[in-house]
């Protein structure tokens, strides 16, 4: 496959905060390229560069063969972008805000007036043309921004995390518009903080952390970055979250131990131990001496959230690491 | 072409805050002024007819020339029966008999002696003649001292051909000397008031929506997501100005409709001077929102409280509210107080210049402010 974008030894700086440090990779045309890391690593802003609404200090980066720095104009012309808020005028009904930011691309008459029937249809809102944002559910207004993004059939979409806040249904009907928009032939630049999203939709993904690049491949090809580590998942029952990142901490400093981390979310404690650990009855002993009851144990081998971890050093989203 | 001027007015003419200050705003505004105003026209009592006495205990030059003026025109008056007495006892003696209302005992240069009756209501009128008396006599002396002789020949009607103007009577005033101006318009206060509020509307409403617009459009995302299509930036911020005028011509239109038709407002006196003024009302709208909208893009937290502040305390001191409230030196350079006055000025005076002046100035800073606008807007940290 041909590459779309390129992204050579991109630098940005925000004072004394180099929010971007360096950062190369290529998108393949027609592919879904997920783009992971953790707040602050440098994904909004490497996101902005590419859609032309900030600039960059130093490197180089060409979409469809167009110089970022000289053909702007150029470029803006082929990107749609869904950004993560729901960027729609709540005065208007759907079907006018998608005619009016496909209009700004060019698009008029006839010609406009079918790409909004098909937009509105494809995110399955062709019954729903007439409601004003405002009478719309989340998962309605997200799948309207989404319309809004493909209205002008861009060739290259940027979409920042379009399922934030919406339900199963309507974030399977999203998912599945995003694999036909592949499959129709538009390459698709795509982050989320949800990793089995971006696990099941994804092509290849890009793991960025302090602005540099991480690692950039497929599924497989990020796992084989860990290889020598399992993780142990502890089931732990407490109201006490201070009391459970304590002995998270404590089993992060016994030998054999790589990183213990506790998930509020998931009332877990993920601990990764050394392969050569076989008994880990000592990972045990210092949670169970604390009084905090372990209802359930399980291993497992890594997998992309584990290799995420061990790669950046930090949770996707809101666990805490220790 | 003009997407982004379509859509500015699609959500003008739904969004209910841009329905409130465009249109509910400015009706609300002039009608609870219009009907206060329209109260404040009404007589709080009849004063029905004065019988007044007057008895002058000294008279001098200055004194006969003002009594001629001043008497005769009063005498004229329909509502006063205004009858000579024979000295001062005489005046009193008739006030406390009730043949007569009140009576003024003339002692000039000295002093005027009121003599009240029963009524206050008539004492108050009768006071009040007596101090317009005083400044008749005290301007009569000034002239005495400066050209006497020529005003005894005038008065006397002496052999330099000398002939008394007939002050009493309207229109005799000696053209030479005063100008008469007739307003052809029975003025009420809302003519005024209308116009002042309106100014006020242009700035409030004016500022509001420039700033909100733009702040609300930044803050949602709508406006990166317009700056990420091939549009220039500059003619994003040019169609966000035009989308603005439609506004700026609603409430002007509408807050001198509602004064007119539902109060019987005025303001200029031809047809022209009306459309002037109306340009210039507009024009004012459109300026504040433009150079409001490059605050919008500036600012990092909602504007919307700090800009009615600033906005009302800004009216206030400009003596929008009140105009005895005035702080020298500050006050008449204040933009709103600089307008409502060339407003008058036309209004009033029909004339024209300090408007024009106004105008001229409005549509530099609309200019500059759609230059400062789209600069800003190309400073891309704006809206990454």
């Amino acid at each position: 496959m041909n590459e779309i974008v390129r992204v050579e030894k991109l630098t940005k700086r925000y004072g004394d905060l180099i929010a971007v440090d360096g950062l190369s990779f290529e998108v393949r045309e027609g592919e879904i390229f997920g783009f992971l890391g953790p707040n602050g690593a440098g994904k909004t802003t490497t996101l902005n560069i590419l859609t032309t609404l900030a600039d960059f200090d130093k490197g180089c980066v060409t979409i469809a063969g167009y110089d970022l720095g000289k053909n702007a104009r150029e470029i803006k012309a082929l990107i749609g972008l869904v950004p993560q808020e729901i960027a729609l005028y709540s005065e208007l009904t759907a079907e006018e805000n998608v005619s009016f930011f496909a209009s700004l691309y060019g698009l008029k008459g006839r010609v406009l007036k079918h790409a909004v029937q098909d937009a509105l249809e494809f995110v399955g809102l062709g019954g729903d043309a007439k409601k004003r944002k405002g009478k719309m559910s989340g998962g309605m207004q997200r799948r309207l921004n989404i319309a809004c993004g493909i209205a002008h059939g861009p060739k290259l979409i940027v979409m920042d995390e379009p399922t934030v806040g919406v339900d199963a249904r309507s974030r399977e009907h999203i998912m599945n518009s995003i694999r036909t928009l592949r499959e129709r032939g538009a390459t698709i630049i795509y982050t989320s903080h949800y990793m089995p999203e971006v696990q099941d939709i994804a092509d290849r993904i890009a793991i960025i952390d302090k602005g540099r690049l991480v690692a950039v491949g497929t599924e497989n090809e990020l796992l084989e970055y860990v290889t020598d580590f399992r993780t142990i998942e502890l089931d732990v029952s407490s109201r006490d979250g201070s009391a459970l990142r304590a002995s998270a901490q404590t089993l992060g400093a016994l030998p054999g131990v790589r990183r213990s981390v506790y998930s509020e979310a998931s009332g877990m404690i993920r601990v990764d131990v050394d392969l050569n650990i076989s008994d880990i009855t000592p990972v045990l002993r210092p949670i169970l001496e604390s009084g905090i009851r372990v209802s359930g144990v399980r291993t497992e081998a890594p997998d992309l959230e584990t290799t995420f971890l061990a790669l950046t050093g930090g949770a996707l989203n809101e666990e805490v690491n220790l | 072409m003009l997407a982004i001027l379509k859509q500015c007015l699609l959500r003008l003419f739904r969004s209910p805050s841009s329905i409130f200050f465009v249109l509910i705003f400015p009706s609300l505004l002039i009608f609870v002024l219009g009907n206060m105003l329209a109260n404040l026209d009404n007589p709080d009592w009849t004063l029905g007819e004065i019988k007044l006495g007057y008895a002058a205990a000294a008279v001098d030059a200055p004194y006969e020339a003002a009594q001629q003026i001043f008497f005769d025109a009063l005498a004229d008056h329909e509502f006063i029966d205004l009858k000579r007495m024979d000295g001062q006892a005489a005046a009193e003696r008739a006030v406390n008999s009730g043949e007569i209302d009140a009576a003024l005992s003339l002692s000039l240069p000295d002093g005027i002696t009121v003599y009240e009756g029963d009524d206050a209501v008539k004492n108050r009128a009768v006071g009040l003649i007596a101090q317009s008396f005083a400044r008749e006599y005290a301007a009569a002396e000034t002239v005495y001292a400066s050209v006497g002789d020529d005003v005894d020949s005038r008065l006397h009607g002496d052999d330099k051909g000398g002939v008394v103007p007939d002050y009493g009577k309207e229109g005799a005033s000696d053209s030479s000397l005063v100008e008469s101006r007739t307003a052809e318009m029975s003025r009420s206060m809302l003519d005024y008031y209308a116009v002042a509020m309106i100014v006020m509307i242009a700035f409030i409403g004016g500022a509001i929506s420039g700033a909100v617009t733009m702040y609300t459009d930044r803050m949602d995302g709508t406006l990166r997501r317009v700056l990420c299509s091939p549009k220039t930036r500059a003619s994003v911020f040019v169609e966000y100005v035009l989308g603005a005028l439609p506004q700026s011509i609603l409430q002007t239109a509408v807050a001198m409709a509602v004064a007119t038709v539902f109060f019987g407002a005025h303001y200029a006196q031809t047809a022209a001077q009306n459309l002037l003024l109306f340009g210039a009302l507009t024009l004012v709208g459109f300026a504040v929102t433009t150079l409001f909208m490059v605050i919008g893009l500036a600012v990092r937290t909602n504007p919307y409280m700090p800009l009615m502040a600033i906005l009302w305390v800004s009216l206030f001191l400009s003596g929008t509210f009140d105009k005895s409230i005035a702080v020298g030196g500050l006050t008449e350079h204040m933009p709103a107080y600089v307008i409502q006055s060339a407003a008058f000025d036309l209004t009033v005076f029909g004339r024209e210049e300090k408007l024009l002046a106004v105008m001229g100035v409005c549509a530099v800073v609309a200019a500059l402010s759609a230059v400062a606008g789209a600069l800003l807007l190309n400073r891309k940290k704006v809206v990454s």
